[in-house]
């Protein structure tokens, strides 16, 4: 069940009317982990039994940890968490990879052996579930957060349907508090979500889902492709994922918050950021502040030797990129933003003071940042390295073999998404139609569907983080 | 205290619900008129393909006297300009077009006859129909295809519905396909998808739904089974093999259906008769002949000739009789089981040309 499909409107209609209609704090929770765990079982049942074991361990876990008297070391029963969740993410999103590149190696050192695979299915949303939870039980265990005594409280945070297979990445810290207080209807701004649900809908089927065919054709082949076709391709494919993935965090957002519920801020228009690091300080932030918080820090974080300290920043990156999916090409592509950061780091300790560079910076500091993520997206988006060095070669410089090209007239969808981005970069959507009058939001809301709707793209596609 | 405060949050709450309610009817309001704008002064909604043979008849310096409409038995089956030189034998000039499209269903052609017989320039005499396929929509896949929701408006959906309702299909089968309608005509009311195409241009068309890439075929409209034409037409080509390797089993098969056709499965006889007697009203009207024709293939079709003797199609002419044709159905005239290679296509065509030639000396 995607959020874009009808399916899901009469599904929430239905969560929508029960929750309010309950008003027992307690039963509306249980209603929720329900609806949650049948929006879940929409892609496979089977997959509930993973989110369950998850909850299960962890819930367990962070009570033993907060108990007087635990009854082995508290280190070993974070130990036992962590290795309960990774050991999930290992075997369903990264057994494979790890024979297959066992068995390269082997095969490169004049070893042959008979590589067996097993048919494992990525359970949906696994890397966003296993990561929530694991951030409560090290949590817990730095005394950070107390256990939480409730398991309905608990297994709602880690399975609540808005945020369960794309996040974001919500943290117990903010979530489990908004589930002991009884959320009232009369506190829900409905304005501001119904209009972020319509731009995230927007974003998703009407630029995403159109930009995907032409970014397909390319990527299909690069080698076909004239230069300009593969800078179209790739600057399509830049805004294609910003669209999918914020987009669907957006819906995800206003669909909490129509339930009375605030989940974490995602994306802060990454695509003006003047440089890299703030690029991630905008881009899947609740991915890059968990990886700072519970990985940087965990490695070393800044305390030590510069050099130490870059090593930390490479490792999380590279972590990062592996997180994304089980192939070398996601893990390049965070080795590439490791890179970029150190690099910056340096600059900011080196040059960074001088007033000519900061002024240069300023200048050109935001069309540098977008063509190293650019730059980078080739990794994430090739389905292998010769296709991503096509790539690059036209996109770094300037040559291709070869001659289909798209016309340069695609170029011409670029300037209107720009200045829409730039516009809600001004001022969010949501805070602008707080002001409007209610009778403008239903003709403003209705105008958006009708757009909505004249460029959704038929077939619905699934959202490219579903797969992380 | 706590008693006021909470009738004053219900008063609060019933302030909002009928704020909701206004902005509910404002929001419906703004999407119909949107949408019946575009209605308006918006680009057609044709498939490609459909568009472009309506085009060339609106355009072409020919003018047509004679034009074929239909499913593949037509396209595939009706070369215009074979029937046009056998009629020139007949002490016949008369110039002919195949508005044939695959698969096309009886309320795709109903509206594709509404849109050729708008064309102001044309100076038809004569509408050949396809008269086997009474067929609705049923397929899941095709119904947010461009086909499906250019034939999706609201009148041709409820005629859709009631043809369904006729059918003898099982209920859950029927459910499915008027679901399928029901979807198709939201997508046309509410014009779903259809600025797609503005980015990239492949919007899904189902089976020629998308554009004719031959002019040649354009010219003429039609396009044979031949097999040295289209290496690429992988179904066709899967259909033919299919049908060499039961091609001896195919003598037999026409002997059956010779002794004892199948049961029909057409639909109702009522809906049929309202539905064809509208069809040749609408065509009468415009001051055009319609004549139908039941193509040789070996599908029972009993109502559509009760139909005839009634009078309510005032025309028929049938070959899907194999002892009235044998020729029509030798196995090595065949390009499948359905349909005509290019040379039974021409016997075919040739026979329908004279068949027609007799139907004008008759009328004279």
């Amino acid at each position: 069940m995607l959020f874009t499909q009808p399916i899901f409107l009469i599904y929430f209609a239905l969560v929508f009317c029960l929750h309010w209609t309950i008003q027992r704090n307690s039963a509306r929770k249980v209603m929720l982990l329900a609806a949650s765990y049948v929006f879940y079982a929409g892609w496979d049942w089977r997959f509930l039994i993973l989110i369950a074991a998850s909850t299960i361990i962890d819930f367990a876990v962070g009570l033993i940890l907060r108990a007087p008297r635990p009854v082995l070391n508290r280190k070993v029963w974070l130990v036992l968490s962590l290795s309960a969740n990774l050991g999930i993410l290992g075997v369903f999103k990264y057994f494979n990879f790890f024979v297959e590149s066992a068995h390269g190696l082997l095969t490169a050192v004049g070893v042959t052996l008979e590589a067996r695979m097993f048919g494992i299915v990525l359970p949906v949303g696994i890397s966003f579930f296993t990561f929530q939870s694991m951030s409560y039980t090290i949590d817990v265990y730095r005394g950070r957060i107390k256990p939480v005594r409730s398991f309905t409280d608990f297994a709602l945070f880690v399975a609540f349907f808005p945020q369960l297979v794309a996040g974001p990445i919500v943290r117990a810290a903010t979530f489990l508090p908004q589930l002991a207080i009884r959320r009232r209807l009369s506190d829900v701004m409905f304005k501001g979500p119904i209009a972020l649900f319509l731009t995230g809908f927007i974003k998703k089927v009407c630029i995403a889902d159109n930009l995907a065919p032409v970014v397909d054709s390319v990527f299909a082949d690069p080698g076909a492709f004239d230069v300009v076709s593969i800078w179209i391709a790739v600057l399509f494919y830049a805004a294609q994922i910003y669209c999918d993935f914020s987009g669907y965090t957006d819906m995800a957002i206003a669909v909490a918050r129509l339930l009375g519920y605030e989940l974490c801020l995602n994306f802060s228009f990454p695509y003006f950021a003047s440089n890299i690091q703030e690029f991630w300080r905008r881009w899947h932030i609740s991915l890059s502040t968990w990886l700072r918080d519970y990985l940087y820090i965990s490695l070393g974080g800044n305390r030590g030797s510069k050099l130490f300290a870059m090593r930390n920043l490479m490792l999380t990156m590279l972590l990062g990129g592996f997180w994304h999916g089980a192939s070398w090409n996601f893990v390049v592509w965070g080795g590439l933003h490791g890179f970029a950061l150190v690099v910056h780091r340096i600059y900011q300790e080196t040059v960074g003071g001088n007033r000519y560079v900061a002024g240069l910076m300023k200048m050109f500091g935001i069309v540098l940042t977008f063509y190293w993520v650019c730059l980078t997206w080739i990794f994430f988006r090739a389905t292998n390295f010769a296709d991503a060095y096509t790539c690059l070669k036209a996109f770094v410089i300037f040559q291709s073999p070869g001659q289909a090209t798209l016309g340069p007239e695609l170029l011409w969808w670029l300037p209107p998404m720009i200045l829409a981005h730039w516009i809600m970069y001004r001022r969010p959507i949501e805070e602008r139609v707080e002001q409007v009058p209610n009778w403008a939001c239903a003709i403003g809301y209705g105008l958006a569907t009708f757009f909505a709707l004249l460029f959704l793209r038929f077939g619905y596609s699934q959202f490219i983080y579903f797969q992380f | 205290m706590k008693d006021f405060g909470e009738e004053k949050a219900r008063s609060r709450n019933g302030g909002r619900l009928a704020s909701c309610m206004g902005g509910v009817f404002l929001f419906l309001a703004t999407l119909v008129v949107c949408n019946y704008l575009l209605d308006l002064f918006g680009p057609s909604l044709h498939p490609p393909a459909f568009a472009q043979k309506l085009k060339h008849i609106e355009e072409s310096e020919v003018a047509y006297d004679v034009v074929f409409i239909g499913s593949s038995y037509v396209y595939r089956q009706l070369n215009p300009d074979v029937f046009d030189e056998e009629m020139a034998k007949q002490g016949y000039d008369l110039r002919s077009y195949n508005m044939g499209f695959p698969g096309l269903v009886f309320h795709e052609m109903d509206q594709l006859l509404d849109d050729l017989l708008a064309i102001d320039s044309n100076q038809l005499r004569w509408i050949l129909v396809d008269a086997a396929n009474m067929d609705v929509n049923r397929k899941r896949q095709n119904r947010l295809t461009s086909r499906a929701i250019w034939g999706a408006t609201p009148g041709h959906t409820w005629s859709y519905c009631r043809g369904i309702l006729a059918s003898s299909d099982p209920w859950p089968q029927k459910l499915g396909i008027l679901l399928n309608q029901t979807v198709s005509a939201c997508a046309r009311s509410l014009h779903i998808g259809t600025g797609q195409g503005l980015i990239n241009q492949t919007m899904s068309s189902g089976e020629m739904g998308g554009a004719l890439d031959s002019t040649e075929v354009l010219q003429r409209g039609f396009f044979s089974l031949d097999q040295s034409r289209d290496k690429n037409d992988l179904i066709q080509i899967r259909r033919r093999n299919a049908f060499l390797r039961a091609a001896s089993k195919w003598p037999r098969r026409v002997e059956r259906f010779r002794q004892q056709a199948p049961d029909s499965t057409e639909l109702s006889k009522e809906y049929l008769r309202a539905a064809y007697s509208h069809q040749v009203q609408k065509i009468h009207n415009h001051g055009v002949a319609a004549i139908y024709v039941l193509s040789p293939c070996l599908h029972p079709h009993f109502r559509i000739e009760d139909l005839a003797k009634e009078g309510v199609i005032p025309k028929l002419f049938a070959y899907n009789l194999p002892e009235d044709f044998p020729e029509l159905y030798a196995a090595n005239m065949r390009s499948n089981f359905n349909h005509l290679t290019e040379e039974g296509a021409d016997l075919y065509t040739r026979q329908v040309a004279r068949d027609f030639s007799a139907y004008l000396k008759e009328i004279q």
